[in-house]
């Protein structure tokens, strides 16, 4: 049955492909008569391919090395056989997820081939841009890692997010758990600018997001960190590369992969807040240390009797009155899964290789659902459907023709019209859990209505707003299509060879498909605890004073295409390449030109254009040199400064070739690399549009004024000057420094590398905002090149990989990263103390009062420092603010750099793990230090009751408390100090896995070849001091919180045909 | 082979069709108004800036405790800073957005300098306005100026003398400009103020482009307006403050700067003798009601207007407020935006009564005690006819309009049961609706400018409601009373103006008459000093909540000084029953120990008579300074 099936599988494949190409038939037709020709005076050689295992191995090609037209595939047993020219050929035996061999025959007839599982060595060959070089002759700093290294990031499905610690020098940072927002911050080596530090990715060399690639389909992911490895990239590429390479076939019958994760998340680390009773009392704790100078707080006090009631009410009517609500348990689910399944086929044959996957994930809703008697469902939820082909087709014997095509398909389910997590809006979905006090109301009382606050408007019910908000889709629609035609011109000169290609991308969205269900209220009440009286939102209806009924009045909407978010990119490619070897030397160079048209919406296509080259000189296998250059050109900026070119180059030395190494044996490998250069940026991002045209005043039209007393507008549309231009405008340079040492010792025991590295950018670009100029100049100035930036740093990496006499593999990879930016110059006002500047600090430098602790008597209020703001709001148990600029007063200027930024400074990551026979497993440690995060969780916000729990407070009694005690009515300033400024620091178990892999005979009678079956999490534990589980606040601020980030349980198999 | 492409430069031009050019803008009076107008747009709404608002920031209004983070407290505790990136202020907001058509993106800070950049920019590009007549020119030329000028007046009330600003600056150029002093800025500020009144007509309506619009011109820059803030300005600049300087002990207060206050009387009285001569669109709105406690205006064909319609209208088809009588108004481009919450923030919380946000802008009693008697004099004056027992009763006509007492039927429709207790305010000392949080710790609310039905029951804010709220920046009544001080400050209450018939005590008594006051009493009449202080409380009164009480304060010299620096509560005890008040008018409630209670004492120093600037901008270059003492 298998057989059969990989039969039609391939027979598919190659049939329509015939049919889409008759040329590509009389391709076929003439390769195979040209083997059909050679097959005189033959030698006949017959073999079987099996894994380290042992095991056979079915499907994996064989095919001669100085011709790949002569070829065979191993059979269900792992044999093959082939006829062969001369009893002396070389043949190449591969497949996929090996290591290919290549095997020197030497007469043998019969032989046997032990292909090596590739993840050990596949760094063998390094994606690098435009091409592929041998990791051995690499001279610049890339780190690679394989699509199954981001596997094991148990239950991960978004890419991003699975190569936290997998790769040295990158830092990742989540922020949210929404599903299919998942996308972590990331930044390679540090930001050196202000303006993003988003590093260029391209999928398979175009660029495009992340989150349209599926984990199962990714080949390889490279990461270019100096200045020689990304310099081709030119612009865009100065905060470093991120190479996404999917999947290709290889020659052989057809291999078929099935997995399956079946995943379960928890929410991770919320902060901690009192419950009504505890708030109360500490709220009577608030009004009592504050009455001094504002005595009117005391109106506000509770008495004991009726604090005791939220804790012990007497009946059900008095638990409603007196509310005690845990939020964090009503809106979350205990928890809620995702799944994931991907089927992926390759093969194929001398003429077309393919590979084809289907990939669906499926990220369920923490939130929990509430019965709205509405008949529909709101809340969260994320879909995804991947679908890639890839193709190769061998057009001529110097042509190859490869097709890419692929399709995302993501379907987000949200509340109506929310979508944007960082809303304040949306924010309110899960407000409950870190903001909403626990005594304003319960969610939804016994009689159905819901519960409100009369007295704020700005009070959500999260139950209330998720319940009632009406439930829609945003599918995200990306297809994207390469075509590339590769053709060896060995007959213009050997060695050379052109690349062609052209791209097209396009996306699409829909929005507003589902349930419209606003400005239909439901009952809302609230009970007053001091009265019991039951105030109702809606007492009766507005406009006829009947008694108010809740109706279902919601709509269904059909979608709508959002016309300002399709995109279109096109993108093409002409790029030559020539290499050859001279006795000792090696030498290639390649030149590209490409050019990229993108634009959403209606918008004006963003144009860009580049000019790259590339050489390299290798003598002897050991030393290196590598020489880049681009010319890149900007829209950005005026004709004048349009175009600049970008050089750099590196060298390298493999010290292990040289004679004088060789004694010593316990060196496998050393080398050193250096490299230096400059590459260009002109991205300049302002609240999210990226500025254009930089050097012209541009003026804009449209819009009226409301000039008419009974609301019309004005017949006149407005003319405005919408940007101020600066014709001087230009290239942002980073000029990048690289050391790098290779190393490898007792046989592959350590290997690892380290790297040391340096980026002084210039000519920053410093949006107009940002800048110095008085504000008498009327509007946002130009912007201009005013910034210096020093990034420096170090990567630390070690492998080491053990197999024990048992065959047990134990292995293990460290790493760290450490880079640390320092602004040199930025605009700052003149007349700025060096401490109020941003030179000087590092990019996003956080800044706080800081304090020498608690004022802890009357006596040191009063001797303490004068607040220029509420200075009579001053009381014991305040912080001691610091004058540090010695001026005698607390003010602005006493506002200092304190702690980090709120990128971290350092990482580490550790994985530990073993194999043996089928079992293996592994933990993965990941950890970040030297970093700020601010969390704004203020206390008694808006006279509510909501107490978090962030240490002892301080009292006359207790004056080696952990906090001030916050305040209800009164009003001091620079009291926060530096509390809400928290040790972003972590650890975190960020993945475990345990095992099993099948091969024997009872999984071959299932007719399979193996199968996996795995269990493993992400994000299990963590230990930090922060109060919620977020490494960074960009999907909401820190005091608004996010959707919850979570802990993955996740059971998975994998099994291949 | 690919080296062999030339590469097009012109591949990354932006195409010449994409771009809208500025010569476009100024060809002719449609493009050219279109460029203006974006300026009108920027006038930020000093009520509905943000869901909660705060513009009162004299010895006029307290908040109650859940305000405390609002301008209206922060100021009480000396904090001026407060006004920088605050929400709920309309002096400066952390975003802002010229071309927002979101009542909350506008504020006075970013947007002066913008729209400054813009007049400027317009002024210098007149001559490519070609295709125009004579009368069009100058519609476009007397609003530019009239914007420079008025921009820098506003922003030269809170933070005094600055460089004025008549020319458009490059990308490049590097900008070291000097603060001037206020009498510079002043007489900039006026030159401009003058050309715009000699270049513009007093009604669009009569000129032949206003007719393409007509009807609909009522808030576009007139000569009347420049008229006005060409008075206004040099009342300001001839104000004892800017003239002494910042100081404390109030000695200065009487001491105005003739020159600048002849200036100033004579260009009110041009504008007087306008108005009062028929020529222009305006009138003093009636005052006129069969029942004051409701707005509800008298019968007759003669009633055409009614005070309250300048500052909301209800059930008039979201009608913008100003009536007849306001003379400079911004947009209020959301109609409804006054329901969320402005109209919210006036009523007493307690149950819930009126909804929403728990902000209350609460009178002090302080302030209400300058509303005087029905006979014109004040309520200090021996004979008055003031009764401690009777304290409500025979007052100025306006405190019935402006001021809920005690007593007071707040909700006029049917309410639950339980609730019935708060029909009529309970505002003596412990009453219903004297809570600290929810409702007046001052013992008054204010329905001068949102009317008392903005309540659950009566619905006033509710869609069906139509209520609108604006307070324009100018209006006729302000030109009286600034006419009036301006003539005293030169030569007390018999002075005038050489081309207006009244006197400075006539203008008060016309605003006496339209309410039906008796007139400035003789005894204040007779020194200059004495009459000021007339003109000063009927300033109070007539104004009173509208967001002039502040400049007022300062320009005075009496922001530091007592009794104008504390703020106190109306403690008294109820006689009659509750079941009085549902039978009588509350006026004529008697009651017992009525006494004041300080509440707040603001303990200012010279410093306070200037706001801050931002720290960044001082920053700078040295010439940009700080005002003093901050």
């Amino acid at each position: 049955m298998k057989n059969k099936f990989r039969k039609i599988m391939s027979n598919v494949f190659f049939s329509t492909t015939i049919k889409k190409s008759s040329l590509a038939f009389l391709f076929l037709l003439v390769s195979s008569c040209f083997t059909i020709s050679m097959a005189q005076n033959r030698v006949f050689v017959r073999g079987t391919v099996v894994s380290e295992q042992q095991e056979p191995i079915i499907g994996a090609a064989i095919v001669l090395k100085s011709d790949k037209t002569v070829g065979s595939i191993t059979d269900i047993d792992g044999k093959f056989s082939l006829s062969l020219p001369s009893a002396n050929a070389t043949i190449v035996v591969s497949y996929l997820g090996m290591q290919t061999q290549e095997i020197e025959l030497k007469g043998k007839t019969n032989i046997i081939v032990t292909l090596k599982d590739s993840n050990l060595n596949l760094d063998e060959l390094v994606v690098v841009g435009y091409g592929q070089q041998k990791k051995e002759s690499l001279v610049g700093a890339i780190t690679q890692t394989s699509g199954k290294v981001l596997e094991r990031a148990g239950g991960v499905s978004n890419v991003g997010a699975a190569l936290t610690g997998n790769l040295p020098g990158v830092v990742t940072m989540q922020s949210s758990g929404l599903p299919g927002e998942e996308d972590p911050k990331i930044i390679i080596r540090g930001s050196s600018s202000w303006n993003g530090s988003d590093p260029l990715v391209l999928v398979d060399g175009i660029e495009r997001p992340m989150s349209g690639v599926d984990i199962s389909s990714v080949e390889s992911i490279s990461v270019l960190k100096d200045a020689s490895a990304t310099a081709v990239f030119g612009v865009k590429g100065a905060n470093g590369v991120i190479l996404i390479t999917t999947k290709r076939g290889k020659e052989g019958s057809a291999k078929i992969d099935v997995s399956a994760n079946m995943t379960v998340k928890v929410p991770s680390k919320l902060p901690n807040k009192f419950d009504s009773y505890d708030a109360l009392m500490a709220r009577n704790v608030a009004i009592e240390n504050e009455l001094g100078i504002t005595p009117e707080s005391w109106s506000y006090i509770k008495p004991q009797s009726v604090i005791d009631k939220y804790r012990y009410p007497s009946n059900a009517l008095e638990a409603e009155r007196y509310p005690n609500v845990d939020w964090q348990d009503v809106l979350f689910k205990d928890y809620t899964t995702s799944n994931n399944v991907n089927l992926n086929v390759s093969g194929g044959t001398a003429f077309v290789k393919y590979f084809t996957s289907a990939d669906f994930v499926h990220e369920g809703d923490i939130l929990e659902e509430w019965d709205n008697g509405r008949n529909y469902q709101s809340g969260y939820g994320y879909n995804r459907l991947n679908i890639r082909t890839n193709l190769d087709f061998q057009i001529s014997k110097t042509t190859q023709l490869k097709v890419n095509i692929s399709g995302s398909n993501g379907i987000k389910k949200s509340p109506w019209n929310q979508t944007n997590s960082s809303d304040w809006a949306v924010a309110q979905q899960w407000a409950g859990a870190y903001n909403i006090a626990p005594d304003v109301f319960i969610p939804q009382y016994a009689d159905g209505s819901w519960g409100f606050y009369p007295s704020i408007s700005n009070v959500s019910n999260s139950a209330a707003n998720l319940a009632l908000a009406g439930v829609m889709t945003t599918t995200n629609t990306r297809i994207a299509t390469d075509f590339v035609l590769q053709q060896d011109l060995k007959f213009i000169t050997k060695g050379l060879s052109f690349r062609g290609s052209i791209s097209w991308d396009n996306a699409f969205v829909e929005y507003n498909r589902g349930v419209n269900d606003l400005y239909n209220d439901a009952q809302l009440k609230w009970i007053d605890p001091e009265t019991g009286l039951t105030t109702y939102k809606k007492e009766y209806e507005n406009n006829n004073k009947f008694d108010f009924m809740q109706s279902v009045l919601w709509n269904t909407s059909g979608g709508e295409v959002q016309d300002w978010s399709t995109q279109r990119n096109l993108n093409y490619q002409l790029q030559l390449n020539w290499g050859r070897e001279f006795g000792k030397h090696n030498v290639s160079a390649m030149g590209v030109m490409s050019r990229q048209e993108t634009a959403t919406g209606s918008m004006i296509p963003f144009y860009r254009e580049d000019w790259v080259f590339r050489t390299t000189y290798g003598y002897a296998n050991k030393y290196f040199f590598e020489y880049n250059g681009a010319y890149n050109g900007s829209e950005r900026f005026s004709a004048e400064n349009r175009f600049a070119f970008f050089n750099s180059g590196a060298l390298g030395w493999l010290i292990t070739e040289e004679e004088f190494m060789k004694p010593l044996r316990f060196i496998d490998m050393l080398k050193v690399r250096a490299s230096y250069g400059e590459i260009g940026d002109d991205n300049i991002v302002v609240n999210n549009v990226p500025l254009r045209w930089m050097y012209m005043t541009q003026w804009a039209y449209g819009g009226n004024s409301s000039l008419d007393v009974s609301n019309g507008t004005s017949k006149y549309t407005w003319y405005r000057e919408k940007a101020v231009g600066n014709p001087d405008v230009h290239w942002e340079t980073v000029k990048k420094t690289n050391l790098g040492l290779d190393y490898s010792f007792l046989g592959g025991l350590f290997a690892g590398s380290v790297e040391l590295f340096r980026d002084n950018r210039r000519d920053i670009l410093v949006d107009g905002a940002a800048r110095a100029v008085a504000p008498y100049y009327g509007t946002t100035p130009a912007t201009a090149n005013l910034g210096k930036v020093k990034t420096e740093g170090y990567e630390l990496e070690l492998r080491i990989n053990k197999v024990l006499a048992n065959k047990m593999r134990l292995w293990g990879n460290f790493s760290m990263t450490h880079a640390k930016n320092i602004i040199l110059e930025k605009d700052d006002p003149a007349l700025y103390a060096a401490y109020q500047k941003a030179s000087g600090f590092s990019i996003g430098q956080n800044k706080a009062y800081v304090d020498a602790g608690f004022v802890n008597n009357y006596d040191e209020v009063y001797a303490s420092t004068v607040h220029d703001k509420t200075d009579l709001h001053k009381l014991p148990g305040d912080y001691y603010v610091i004058d540090f600029n010695a001026d005698g007063v607390i003010d602005s200027k006493d506002n200092v750099p304190y702690g980090y930024s709120d990128n971290p400074e350092n990482t580490y990551n550790a994985t530990l793990g073993f194999e043996w026979k089928g079992f293996s497993a592994f933990v993965q440690f990941y950890g970040v230090n030297n970093v700020t995060r601010v969390v704004n969780l203020t206390s008694f916000g808006n006279k509510l009751n909501t107490v978090y729990d962030l240490g002892t407070w301080w009292a006359n009694d207790h004056s080696n408390a952990e906090i001030t005690t916050p305040r209800w009515t009164s009003t001091p300033t620079y009291n926060d100090g530096t509390q809400y400024l928290f040790d972003g620091s972590y650890v975190r178990l960020k993945n475990a896995e345990v095992a099993y892999t099948f091969n024997g005979g009872w999984v071959k009678s299932l007719g399979l070849n193996n199968l996996r079956i795995f269990l493993n999490g992400n994000n299990l534990w963590v230990w930090s001091v922060m109060p919620d589980d977020r490494e960074s606040n960009f999907a909401g601020a820190g005091g608004q919180g996010a959707y919850p980030t979570m802990k993955r349980f996740n059971l998975g198999l994998k099994l291949t045909l | 082979m690919i080296f062999g492409v030339v590469s097009c430069e012109s591949y990354l031009d932006k195409e010449a069709d994409s771009t809208i050019s500025e010569v476009e803008a100024f060809k002719n009076f449609t493009n050219f108004q279109g460029f203006v107008e974006e300026i009108y747009n920027c006038i930020p709404d000093k009520e509905k800036n943000d869901w909660t608002a705060s513009w009162n920031w004299g010895d006029d209004e307290v908040f109650n405790l859940e305000g405390s983070w609002h301008m209206t407290n922060q100021v009480d505790l000396g904090n001026f800073w407060a006004w920088q990136n605050g929400g709920g202020n309309w002096l400066d907001k952390s975003s802002t957005d010229p071309t927002s058509t979101d009542k909350f993106k506008h504020a006075l800070w970013p947007h002066a300098w913008y729209c400054i950049r813009k007049a400027n920019m317009g002024l210098e590009n007149l001559d490519k306005l070609t295709e125009a007549t004579q009368e069009e020119k100058d519609l476009i030329a007397g609003q530019l100026y009239f914007f420079r000028a008025w921009w820098h007046f506003e922003l030269m009330q809170y933070f005094g003398g600055l460089p004025y600003i008549d020319k458009v600056f490059s990308a490049t150029e590097k900008l070291t400009l000097p603060r001037l002093s206020y009498a510079e800025c002043a007489d900039k500020a006026g030159a401009d103020f003058k050309k715009a009144a000699d270049l513009l007509p007093i009604n669009w309506d009569n000129t032949k482009v206003g007719a393409n619009t007509t009807g609909k011109n009522q808030l576009r820059i007139n000569k009347i307006m420049a008229l006005g803030y060409l008075g206004k300005n040099y009342l300001w600049a001839g104000s004892p403050l800017m003239k002494n300087g910042a100081q404390t002990g109030g000695s200065q207060t009487y001491n105005y700067d003739a020159t600048y206050c002849t200036k100033a009387a004579e260009a009110f009285g041009e504008l007087l003798t306008l108005v009062e001569g028929g020529q222009t669109q305006y009138a003093l709105a009636q005052y006129a009601y069969k029942d004051i406690y409701n707005h509800i205006k008298a019968d007759g064909d003669t009633v055409k207007s009614r005070f309250a319609d300048l500052f909301y209208t209800t059930g008039q088809g979201w009608l913008m407020p100003g009536s007849v009588e306001a003379i400079f108004r911004g947009p209020s481009t959301d109609y409804n935006g006054s329901n969320w919450n402005t109209t919210k923030t006036f009523g007493p919380k307690v149950q819930g009564l009126v909804e929403h946000d728990n902000i209350i802008h609460q009178p002090t009693a302080n302030y209400v005690n300058f509303y005087g008697m029905a006979n014109g004099l004040p309520l200090n004056d021996p004979q008055s006819g003031f009764d401690p027992n009777y304290p409500f009763k025979n007052r100025d006509p306006r405190f019935y309009h402006d001021i809920v007492f005690d007593g007071f039927k707040y909700v006029n429709s049917t309410m639950p049961a339980e609730m019935e207790y708060l029909r009529y305010c309970g505002l003596h000392t412990g009453g219903t609706m004297r809570s600290e949080a929810s409702a007046s710790k001052t013992g008054y609310f204010i329905q001068k400018l949102v009317p008392h039905t903005a309540n659950k029951y009566d619905g006033a804010y509710n869609w069906s409601g139509s209520l609108h709220t604006y307070l324009p920046y100018m209006r006729l009544g302000d030109i009286y009373l600034m006419y009036a001080e301006a003539c005293a400050a030169v030569g007390g209450a018999s002075a005038k103006s050489t081309n207006f018939a009244k006197t400075a005590e006539d203008a008060i008594n016309t605003l006496r008459k339209r309410v039906k006051a008796g007139s400035v009493n003789a005894k204040y009449t007779a020194e200059r000093t004495k009459f000021i202080d007339e003109v000063r409380r009927e300033r109070a009164v007539e104004l009173s909540f509208e967001g002039f009480r502040f400049n007022d304060l300062q320009r005075w010299l009496l922001l530091t000084e007592y009794p104008y620096n504390v703020k106190t509560a109306q403690e008294f005890d109820r006689v009659e029953n509750d079941d009085f008040y549902k039978t009588n008018d509350p006026r004529n409630a008697r009651i017992s120990n009525f006494r004041e209670k300080v509440i707040v004492t603001r303990l200012f120093g010279t410093k306070h008579y200037w706001f801050p600037l931002k720290v960044k901008d001082i920053s700078i270059y040295p010439e940009f300074g700080q005002n003093p003492g901050w």
